[in-house]
């Protein structure tokens, strides 16, 4: 019976190495699947980083490359610069993509890449929203150019169309007036208004003149005439004035996100 | 169960720490990629400057008003340039000085007076011409005539009350001389001023020119208006007007 008694024991002491070492090596095995694939899941978040980083340099190096020398050249860059909007808008998602493993954060590695990976959206869309603003004046300052030229056309004008033209201007000064543009363009708006009013005021005195056969005035209104229109070009110049440090901004931000950094 | 899910992330944690640590830290990954140039270039994309400067003031056609003063302008000008070379070529007049009948007034302020009028900066003179008084025949002959030999001038063209002029003669009616005519008191005109009129009147004649009428009441009258017989509602003035300096006898055009 003794025997019998001190063999069972032996079975079930048996038994629970064998059960302990089981569930030891079972649990071996899944920490160990779980570090295989925790390692393959941080790869690949890093394989993701880097190819949303390269597309973004890509269609940044295209897009900052394409030549700007004409109309159809320059809407073409303005496009492809906006395409790089939508990428770098992209980026902010790879960062959050492993949220059941983020509580690895803790690890060095890892809270290396993902305080990388913030840091670089980070910087992408500080150079994204300064190209944004750059882009955005570029445009509205097209709009202010487009209204001007409406009434640029060299068409000669004759004592009967000087009013019309007076009108045309009026018209102008109008719109130039209720364009919403961005902030960067306040002072060039501002500008371009008054000029457009000192040609409407020229172009209304002329014709003043011209009715009352006054020659005196008509002759000096063409001068003021002749000097308003030589203003017009100072609207260029405050344009060209307020991007420079949009510019300048965004060179910054451009070498933050795509220069040498640690 | 806990412990050994401490144990599980525990190992977990060193072997990724290892295993990350062994990848490519983002930052150097970031800086692998060559930073594109351009930004300065985008400047470029602005059509604003280049835009405004295709705008020009448009050719503007002169009023019609301003085209017809200009064209009177431009030939008032010529007039002047003509009246310019006019003066240009100076003219020398002959002109001898005589008298008829019974002479009673001075025949040298007739002289002094008959030169100074034909050489007087408002006279005939304007044109170019300086009359040269000669002892003996010249270019024509300046008569002062009592005047009742008048006509012996000429019997159809002169007569005893006035003035006139006969070929080569420019006669001054004595009378007229001395007294103007009682029109030209009655109006107030100075005997001074007759004096000048009536000697550029007829001499006026030997250039060339025939009578004229007043151009319009109050404007000045014209020299070869009949200015000893009525004003006209015309000023007096003993002086040739500027579109009267020209003459058929000199070849001097008409301005």
């Amino acid at each position: 019976m003794k025997r019998i008694r001190k063999s069972k024991s032996n079975i079930f002491a048996h038994k629970k190495v064998w059960f302990i070492g089981g569930g030891l090596v079972l649990a071996a095995l899944l920490v160990g699947g779980f570090v295989a694939w925790s390692n393959y899941a941080w790869g690949d978040y890093e394989k993701t980083y880097t190819a949303w980083h390269q597309e973004l340099d890509a269609k940044n190096s295209t897009a900052f490359g394409l030549p700007a020398s004409n109309s159809s050249e320059k809407t073409k860059k303005i496009n492809a610069l906006k395409s790089v909007y939508v990428v770098a808008d992209k980026g902010r998602a790879n960062c959050d993509r492993y949220g059941w493993i983020h509580w690895q954060q803790f690890i060095g590695a890892v809270k290396f890449k993902l305080d990388g990976c913030e840091e670089e959206v980070k910087r992408a869309q500080s150079f994204v929203s300064d190209l944004r603003v750059v882009v955005d004046h570029v445009d509205a300052e097209a709009k202010i150019a487009s209204t001007l030229k409406k009434v640029g056309v060299a068409k000669e004008v004759d004592e009967v169309s000087l009013k019309t033209t007076s009108a045309q201007w009026t018209k102008v000064v109008s719109e130039l007036q209720t364009q919403k543009l961005p902030k960067s363009l306040a002072a060039t708006q501002k500008l371009a208004v008054e000029k457009a009013k000192a040609i409407e005021a020229a172009w209304q005195a002329l014709a003043t003149a011209s009715e009352a056969k006054d020659r005196d005035k008509y002759e000096a209104t063409l001068g003021q005439l002749t000097t308003a229109y030589g203003e017009l070009e100072k609207v260029g110049l405050q344009g060209s004035a307020s991007l420079q440090p949009l510019l300048d901004s965004l060179q910054k931000t451009h070498s933050q996100a795509f220069g040498e950094h640690k | 169960m806990c412990r050994l899910c401490n144990v599980a992330y525990s190992s977990a944690g060193v072997v990724l720490a290892i295993s990350s640590g062994a990848g490519i830290p983002l930052g150097s990954l970031v800086s692998t990629l060559g930073p594109p140039s351009g930004v300065s270039e985008l400047s470029q994309l602005q059509t604003l400057p280049e835009d405004i400067k295709s705008i020009k003031l448009p050719p503007i056609k002169e009023p019609q008003w301003l085209v017809d003063q200009k064209a009177a302008e431009r030939a008032a000008a010529a007039a002047a340039g003509l009246r310019a070379a006019n003066l240009a070529q100076k003219v020398t007049v002959t002109y001898s000085v005589s008298t008829k009948g019974a002479i009673t007034a001075s025949l040298a302020e007739f002289k002094q007076l008959a030169n100074a009028t034909l050489n007087d900066d408002r006279g005939w003179a304007r044109m170019g011409v300086i009359f040269k008084e000669v002892a003996s025949a010249g270019d024509f002959t300046l008569v002062l005539s009592e005047a009742s030999q008048v006509p012996s001038f000429s019997a159809g063209g002169c007569d005893a009350e006035y003035s006139c002029r006969a070929g080569r003669y420019v006669v001054i009616n004595q009378d007229r001389w001395v007294g103007a005519t009682a029109s030209w008191n009655s109006a107030g005109g100075s005997l001074r001023d007759y004096r000048h009129m009536v000697v550029n009147h007829e001499t006026g004649h030997w250039l060339g020119h025939s009578h004229e009428n007043c151009g319009g009441a109050g404007q000045p009258a014209s020299v070869m208006q009949q200015q000893s017989i009525s004003l006209q509602g015309c000023k007096f003035n003993p002086w040739p007007l500027s579109s009267e300096l020209w003459s058929t006898q000199l070849g001097i055009k008409r301005i």
